[in-house]
């Protein structure tokens, strides 16, 4: 019984001492080697969304808080943060903010398998990149989306659905313009919007005339049309596709959009693709509208 | 020299395709069909920058005239196959890519006259080797087993990287095809011409001809050919896949290993040029006749007249089939061999210099893959000595910067791995969507410096 008690008392005494030892030596160390961080980065990096997009060009939100705590970085490069975030920024760093503009990703196609199917069947992997390089994918249209929803999986703010005709569906509210889905898609049907321009064009077809109605009812067949109606001027073509300048046209093209037979012009309030005819009535569709919008997970169809 | 019979094979990994095909066309003589009434040019159907079009709709041209020419060293000028009128100069689809290729249209006016000054005889024997260079380059030759390289760039070595060994691929291990089979056996001794020029060229002064086994007859004709020839010799090789892939070849041959990370034959002083090739590079030289037709290799199960042929370039494949006939079932068409050609989505597309085969197969089934069971049956397989299970886990899970580590890059994507995963993986468009998102990373990394 002594001798057990006598171990407890040298046991917990020797960790004591040992404790404390080590306790010093790590007081003395941290004393030691003591370095001096820069109290802005971990400010900078809270005023950040965190998401680690990738967006700025740095890899991450602590890089980027390093790069403008330390480096003197731009405040106005966190895409997702927006004006916001650069304005915080500015103000932990004492410069002026700049002009950021929000941005958010458009979707260049309207044609769903329904209306624009497969011209093969595709027995590969389910992911755009890939399919796109067997025979240049499956879809009839060779400008179009594939719908194998590889923007969705790669949205790190899972504002991208796909929806049943597989066509991506852009939630606007969640969309925060990084460009990461512009980046994947193999086709280039997405691109970044000023978020203030409300109207984009539903067709990445360079083809014209017959051979776009071949392959999609939807498709932008380069009539030309908007261009003429447009009072702006601001519609020029290229690749038989119309380059709205928005600058110019102060983002009003809805002469040009009521003019475009196939309805080709988007509002980006209403995302939706919309078959032809239906897309007469114009804004103020909702929210609701969207999310109550039939949905698919991209990762759930595998 | 006595001809030297030992069998040569390359040291690692490959595999033994099963081909009950080849017998089907081997013995049938390369035929020549009517000339269709139009074909379609395309401008970038080698590897490298794509021609200019030099022609406009409504030019009227002659057979052989340039209707698009090479932008840079490293392009390749194209031809019109016969006499006739340009209707169009307007996309079509590129069979290797699927991707839309400005293509210049030409309909038929039935003259057979070439253009002024070609297919002629030149004078070769006073020739110095850029003049037979610069023929070479101006009949559009390039690489005709399938990888389509400007074969004037190979014929330019780098200066410091002299040739040792000329080496005529003739291997032909790709199951199915036999175009070179029957081009060894028609063409001998042009053959030999070409490969002669070529080592005229590249100063080299040794030559070989590489042939598989399974061409007993090839090889004996190119023996019989050469006897009285001590610098050129027959290597006959062992009938294992990819055994015609270039590296592959060098090794089997010479036993040297060419260097990873973007090395080239030139390195280990070898230039290797397909059969056709060689056909091709010859006839540019003695001839000054550019490249407007190639040998093309027609069957498959779902083909009814399987055979050999010579075609334009710019036939469109569709009209090929239709002539052949095709069987009820088939369901898939590949353009070049079953082990690296690619499965097409449509047949309306033009023939180009780097489809040796169409191949129509019926009642295809694409196998669902499964998870990988680390059998390690492909990493056997691999020639190259890479982990194609590794591979293809990294880019499923989208790892790209850990399959670069694991070497990407090197694969040559011949199909070894995915011949043999008995989880019908599908390892090789991993590895190809794998080297997509490196290199579309690596140009997003460059645009923002």
């Amino acid at each position: 019984m002594l001798l057990i008690g006598s171990i407890v008392i040298v046991a917990a005494l020797s960790m004591t001492v040992l404790g404390a030892l080590f306790g010093l030596g790590l007081m003395l160390a941290a004393r030691a080697f003591r370095t001096d961080q820069d109290p802005r980065v971990a400010k900078v990096l809270d005023a950040l969304p965190g998401a680690n997009c990738g967006a700025c060009g740095y890899a991450g939100c602590r890089s980027y808080a390093e790069a403008v705590a330390q480096e003197g970085e731009d405040v106005g490069l966190c895409i997702p943060g927006g004006p916001d975030a650069a304005a915080a920024l500015a103000d932990i760093m004492g410069v002026e903010p700049g002009e950021a503009v929000r941005h958010r990703a458009v979707v260049h196609c309207r044609g769903g398998r329904s209306l624009c199917p497969d011209r093969f069947e595709y027995a590969g992997e389910q992911n755009c990149t890939a399919a796109a390089l067997m025979a240049g994918g499956p879809k009839a249209c060779p400008f179009g989306c594939l719908g194998f929803g590889s923007c969705a999986e790669a949205c790190p703010f899972g504002a991208i659905t796909m929806s049943e005709d597989r066509l991506p569906v852009i939630d606007a509210e969640k969309c925060t313009g990084c460009g990461i889905c512009v980046d994947v898609c193999p086709r280039n049907v997405i691109s970044l919007l000023p978020a203030h321009f409300k109207i984009y064009l539903g067709c990445s077809s360079q083809f014209r005339g017959k051979a776009v109605k071949e392959l999609c009812p939807m498709g932008c067949i380069a009539c030309r049309l908007c261009a003429r109606e447009d009072p702006n001027d601001a519609i020029k073509f290229e690749n038989n596709l119309p380059v709205l300048d928005y600058d110019k046209a102060g983002g009003d093209f809805s002469a040009a959009a009521d003019a475009c037979p196939l309805d080709c012009f988007i509002l980006a309030d209403r995302a939706q693709p919309v078959p032809a005819g239906a897309a007469g009535s114009q804004q103020g569709a909702s929210e609701e509208t969207q999310l109550a919008a039939p949905s698919l997970d991209a990762k759930g169809r595998r | 020299m006595t001809p030297q019979t030992d069998t040569k094979r390359f040291p690692r990994g490959g595999v033994h395709p099963k081909d009950d095909f080849k017998a089907r066309t081997s013995g049938k003589p390369l035929a020549r069909m009517a000339p269709p009434a139009q074909v379609a040019v395309l401008m970038a159907q080698h590897i490298g920058a794509s021609a200019t079009p030099v022609v406009q709709r409504g030019d009227k041209v002659k057979k052989g005239q340039l209707v698009g020419e090479a932008r840079g060293f490293i392009s390749a000028n194209v031809h019109a196959p016969f006499s006739g009128v340009v209707k169009a100069v307007e996309p079509r689809i590129f069979s290797v890519t699927g991707a839309l290729v400005e293509a210049v249209i030409i309909e038929s006016d039935g003259e057979g006259a070439w253009a002024e000054g070609l297919n002629q005889p030149q004078r070769v024997e006073s020739m110095d080797a850029a003049q037979m260079r610069s023929l070479v380059h101006e009949c559009g030759v390039v690489g005709l087993g399938g990888a389509t390289f400007p074969s004037h760039v190979k014929l330019s070595p780098p200066a410091g990287s002299p040739i040792s060994d000329v080496i005529i691929n003739g291997a032909e291990c790709e199951p199915y095809v036999t175009v070179d089979h029957r081009l060894m056996l028609e063409r001998t001794d042009q053959i030999i011409d070409g490969l002669k020029l070529i080592m005229r060229v590249v100063d080299c002064e040794t030559g070989w001809v590489a042939i598989e086994r399974n061409k007993p007859d090839a090889i004996e004709a190119f023996e019989q050919a050469l006897r009285g020839e001590p610098n050129i010799r027959v290597a006959p090789l062992s009938v294992r896949y990819p055994q015609g892939a270039e590296q592959q070849l060098i090794t089997a041959i010479t036993g040297r290993e060419v260097p990873s990370g973007g090395g080239l034959p030139a390195d280990v002083a070898c230039l290797v040029h397909n059969v056709a090739t060689t056909l091709a590079i010859r006839d540019a030289i003695r001839l000054r006749r550019p490249l407007i037709e190639r040998a093309v290799t027609i069957t498959g199960d779902g083909i009814e007249n399987a055979g050999n042929f010579i075609e334009l370039i710019g036939t469109n494949v569709a009209d090929l089939l239709e002539r052949q006939g095709v069987r009820p079932g088939a369901n898939q068409v590949i353009l070049g061999g079953p082990m690296m050609g690619i499965a097409q989505g449509t047949v309306d597309l033009p023939l180009v210099k780097g489809n040796n085969a169409i191949i129509v197969r019926r009642d295809v089934e694409a196998p669902l893959p499964r998870a990988c069971i680390r059998c390690g049956r492909c990493v056997e397989a691999c020639p190259l000595g890479l982990l194609p299970a590794e591979l293809s886990i990294t880019c499923e899970a989208g790892d790209w910067e850990a399959a670069r580590r694991l070497d990407i890059l090197e694969c040559k994507e011949c199909g070894c791995c995915a011949y043999v995963c008995p989880a019908r993986r599908r390892i090789v468009q991993l590895i190809k969507q794998g080297k997509v998102e490196l290199r579309r990373q690596k140009k997003k990394l460059e645009k923002e410096k």
